[in-house]
């Protein structure tokens, strides 16, 4: 790994800030952006996460200057560079695929942003070594890219990116065109390498692991609209909205009775704690969001929950329920606590952390 | 390429093809098919006026009626029909034992045999009708004398179009499985090819004759040469002569070929752009 | 490949054996496998054979009477006579008529190529390409008389033009000369070069223009680096397309003018018809070699681009 230490030390840089102001983007009356506002802190990894079409992409190919916005301001740093192409934005962009050139060997294909800043060839050598070195293909140099793997294609096109010392790094769903083996192990390099040179970066998937692993912050979009920005662990554990509960993670929406402004009564399991700014009154009908690890089962003998699926996780197992009303619910337990309702066909649920969300019933 | 190239499209505006990533603007696309439209239909339209001027500038159908009286006419249009007609059935006979042959029997052949077809591009019409004559004149006169030898050879000229189309037809059905299919059934093989093959490959066989007809009605080198009156040499003889009537029998000429050429390109192009990459293929070349 | 042997082994007898089904053990003589392999080789006789008799044994013995005498003798002087003179004129005359045509046809082609591809009109991108496909396949004789019946002495747009105070004939042009054949073969050339250029145009990527963008290459640095590299070979290999069915056509020359240009393919047809001189008996044959020389050149030629291309094609 000293290796790479060293060579980090010649790539370092520090990173900027990157703020996006009131972002608009419409196709044919069809709004893609709508007034999207969110400043990354220098150095950080910042994921746009959410279902296709929500804008996500629009925003990345705006920061990028590949795409126009009809409204707002981007600011890398302190300049403003709404106007700017995105020849001029010193940014590297990686693709979903195939974006790397064909006619050119790996090598070559390091070295393009080098040659259109007019670097000597000995120095695009040189650095296209380090960059392809960081990225771990200095032996496939001279490979065309029809002779790698999707995965080695990707690193070129990272190393491509990086090679230019940008400013700003974005990914464009790079592992999206890649197999759940390789797509990890890429995501894992991809951090590393984010943090040692700790370039601003903004990362766009559609898969909420992907961006829950990664990110130093997710941007959850719907709509074209931001629902939140937070840390994964916020994002997860304290979803803004119903869209981010429920498209982040797994969820339970069961129907409750509103106690007191710390607990509610939830069908088929009990009380059960929430925090809520709404200040519900008492015995207000509620909707009640719930993870299916905050919930625990106990074998019962009558009256509770029937299962009818058993999934084994690994770590955990996860257990499809049906409640007496015929509600489908899904709990995880842990596998030592598994072994309990191994052969149960009726169980009790309990509570076991607090509600996601509380909203008034649908 | 500064013209292929404008540097920056107009900002904003509602120009977001995908398709355009070249981002050549709309005046470049609509100058370019303007002019090069109007290079294919003013010969066209011009032969239509040409063909219906009378000598006095009143317009007049007689061209067209005046040929229909003349006795080469019909003759040289048999003859042209009947050398075609041979000229698809003896394609047919040739063609679709060999091309299921190569793609059920040995695949790795496809590759040799697609260029054995290309073969008469490389060789100029004229260059085989000299050596028709140098190394065929001994043959009995019921081959070489007769218009035969022109279906004969039409059939190899006609190979670069229409093995091709039939070779593209075979490609895109699974032939194998269906081959297997019918073999697990316990058909022969002739029961194989009329009543799983050729139903199936019934597109191809069509695009495949039609290409060759067009390719037999309109060949004028060979049978010139061999001074066999087919359609076309009747068309130059009487352009020396009569130009108004040579302009209309062209016309008529130009679009029955066109219709079924037509019907071919329409048929087959989405079929040719599903399987092709990025690479040249001499497919397109052709097509 | 293991499809195949079960293939084999469940009919023995490929073509050579239609209709005769001969269920066989695995376990079949040597004699029995030498046979079978022999008949899986049969399918491909009836086609060889044809394409051989037909095509093969004229084209050679084309070249092999080019290098004899009247009677048979082997000689050069053939070619020394093909070498000279009218001869050696339609030649150079038909390689200049070829090479502008295409280069034209390339030019135009490519351009046209690019504004269908770049359209998003379906109907204009369907109608050009099987417009294309149908004027490819366009040519000879009726093609040459709507030319004439255009820009020929009494064409249409002839005397529209002249009406309009523009003498196209007294400004050098004519339709029965090289420049006119030059423009009639266009109209084959063009679309025939619309139909190879469209597939490797549509394979340029959005991704390749939007990440050398994103390095700061100018539109001019991706067409030098990306563009024109990648789309080289497949022109280059058109062009020789090209020029080789414009060398090789005979049917539009010769109606077009009569024979009085000197092409080589116009040339060989005078040789055939009979208007010879003695002493120039195999005359023609020369010729004919020499054509199927030109041919086989422009032929190695695009071998050779297809070669360089295929380092980075997949």
């Amino acid at each position: 790994m000293t290796d790479t230490a060293a060579t980090s030390s010649t790539l370092a840089r520090s990173g900027v800030s990157v703020e996006i102001r009131g972002l608009s983007r419409y196709f044919k009356d069809v709004a893609a952006l709508k007034s999207l506002s969110l400043k990354a802190e220098p150095g950080e990894l910042i994921v746009l996460l959410g279902p296709s079409g929500c804008g996500k992409t629009t925003a990345l190919r705006s920061l990028a200057g590949l795409e126009r916005p009809d409204e707002g301001q981007i600011f890398i740093g302190s300049n403003d560079v709404t106007d700017l192409p995105a020849a001029k934005r010193s940014i590297g962009m990686v693709f979903q695929s195939y974006s790397l050139f064909p006619n050119m060997t790996a090598k070559v294909n390091v070295e393009f942003g080098l040659r259109v800043m007019g670097l000597k060839p000995k120095e695009r050598t040189q650095r296209a070594a380090e960059l392809l070195e960081l990225v771990g293909l200095a032996s496939l140099a001279s490979r065309y890219p029809h002779e790698l793997s999707g995965g080695q294609q990707q690193r070129v096109a990272l190393a491509r990116a990086l090679a230019v010392r940008p400013q700003l790094l974005l990914l464009d769903e790079p592992l999206s065109a890649l197999d759940a083996k390789v797509r990890s192990q890429l995501r894992e390099e991809i951090r590393r390498i984010q943090l040692e040179l700790g370039i601003t970066t903004f990362f766009v998937t559609h898969d909420q692991e992907e961006a829950l692993a990664l990110a130093d912050r997710i941007a959850v979009m719907h709509q074209g609209q931001l629902e939140q920005l937070d840390t994964p662990l916020a994002v997860y554990s304290r979803p803004a909205t119903e869209f981010v509960a429920e498209f982040v993670g797994n969820v339970n929406r069961l129907k409750g009775t509103v106690i007191d402004a710390e607990t509610v009564e939830v069908e088929s399991v009990g009380k059960v704690a929430y925090s809520s700014s709404s200040g519900y009154r008492a015995g207000t009908r509620v909707d009640v969001l719930i993870r299916p690890e905050s919930l625990g089962v106990v074998p019962a003998t009558t009256d509770g929950c029937t299962v009818f699926a058993r999934s084994f996780l690994g770590a955990s197992l996860k257990l499809a329920l049906r409640d007496k009303n015929g509600v489908a619910i899904t709990v995880e337990v842990s596998v030592a606590e598994a072994a309990s309702v191994a052969t149960a066909e009726v169980v009790t649920l309990f509570s076991r952390g607090a509600a996601l969300l509380v909203r008034p019933a649908s | 390429m500064v013209t292929l190239a404008p540097s920056i499209p107009s900002k904003r505006s509602g120009d977001t093809s995908s398709n355009n990533i070249l981002r050549l603007g709309k005046p470049f696309r609509f100058v370019v098919l303007i002019l090069v439209g109007a290079f294919f239909i003013v010969p066209i339209a011009s032969s239509a006026k040409f063909s219906l001027q009378g000598n006095n500038g009143a317009y007049t159908i007689s061209a067209y009626t005046q040929l229909f009286h003349t006795s080469d006419f019909w003759a040289s249009l048999f003859l042209s029909l009947k050398v075609a007609i041979g000229t698809v059935f003896l394609t047919l006979l040739l063609l679709i034992p060999t091309v299921i042959w190569v793609h059920v029997k040995q695949p790795r052949l496809k590759r040799i045999f697609e260029s054995v077809s290309l073969l008469p591009l490389v060789i100029p019409s004229v260059v085989v009708t000299l050596g028709v004559i140098t190394s065929f004149h001994n043959l009995p006169n019921i081959i070489y004398g007769t218009p035969v030898i022109l279906a004969l050879e039409y059939v190899v000229l006609a190979l670069p179009y229409s093995y091709r189309t039939f070779d593209s037809a075979v490609q895109s059905i699974d032939i194998k499985t269906l081959v297997d299919a019918g073999q697990s059934l316990g058909a022969g093989w002739i029961k194989l090819l009329l009543w799983a093959l050729v139903p199936n490959l019934r597109a191809g066989i069509l695009g495949a004759s039609i290409l060759t007809f067009a390719f037999s009605v309109g060949e004028f080198a060979v049978a010139s040469l061999l001074s066999f009156n087919t359609f076309p040499v009747f068309l130059v003889l009487i352009g020396r002569t009569a130009a108004s009537q040579a302009v209309a029998l062209s016309l008529i000429a130009l679009v029955f070929t066109w219709i079924p050429l037509a019907f071919v390109m329409i048929a087959f192009s989405g079929r040719s752009t599903r399987n092709r990459g990025a690479t040249l293929n001499t497919a397109e070349v052709d097509a | 490949m293991a499809v195949i042997k079960s293939a084999k082994d469940t009919s023995p007898g490929a073509l050579g054996g239609l209709g005769s089904e001969t269920p066989q053990g695995k376990d079949a003589a040597p004699l029995h496998k030498r046979r079978r392999r022999w008949q899986n080789g049969l399918g491909a006789v009836p086609f060889l054979a044809y394409v051989g008799i037909f095509l093969l044994i004229p084209a050679i013995s084309v070249v092999t009477t080019a290098f004899q005498d009247a009677h048979g003798k082997p000689t050069m002087a053939n070619f020394n006579e093909a070498a000279h003179g009218i001869y050696l004129e339609s030649f150079i005359t038909s390689i200049k008529l070829s090479f502008f045509s295409a280069v034209i046809a390339a030019i135009v082609g490519i351009l046209a190529a690019l504004a269908v591809t770049t359209t998003s009109n379906r109907i204009v991108r369907s109608l050009v390409s099987a417009g294309s496909g149908v004027f490819a396949n366009t040519g000879g004789v009726p093609l040459a008389f709507s030319f004439v019946a255009t820009v020929g002495n009494f064409g249409v747009l002839t005397v529209f033009l002249k009406s309009a105070g523009l003498d196209i004939y007294a400004h050098g042009f004519s339709l029965y000369s090289v420049m006119g054949l030059t423009i009639v073969y266009q109209y084959f050339l063009i679309p025939l070069m619309i139909l190879i250029m469209i597939p490797p145009i549509q394979a340029l990527r959005k991704e390749w223009v939007d990440a050398s963008e994103s390095l700061g290459a100018s539109r001019l640095q991706f067409w030098r680096w990306v563009g024109i590299p990648l789309l080289m070979p497949p022109i280059l290999a058109a062009f020789i397309v090209l020029f080789t069915d414009a060398f090789a056509a005979y049917a539009t020359a010769e109606a077009l003018t009569s024979g009085t240009i000197p092409l080589v393919p116009i040339e060989v047809g005078s040789l055939i018809s009979g208007n010879v001189l003695a002493g120039q008996a195999n005359l023609g044959d020369a010729l004919g070699a020499g054509m199927i020389v030109v041919v086989m050149i422009a032929g190695l030629l695009y071998a050779y681009v297809q070669r360089r291309a295929s380092r980075w094609l997949r």
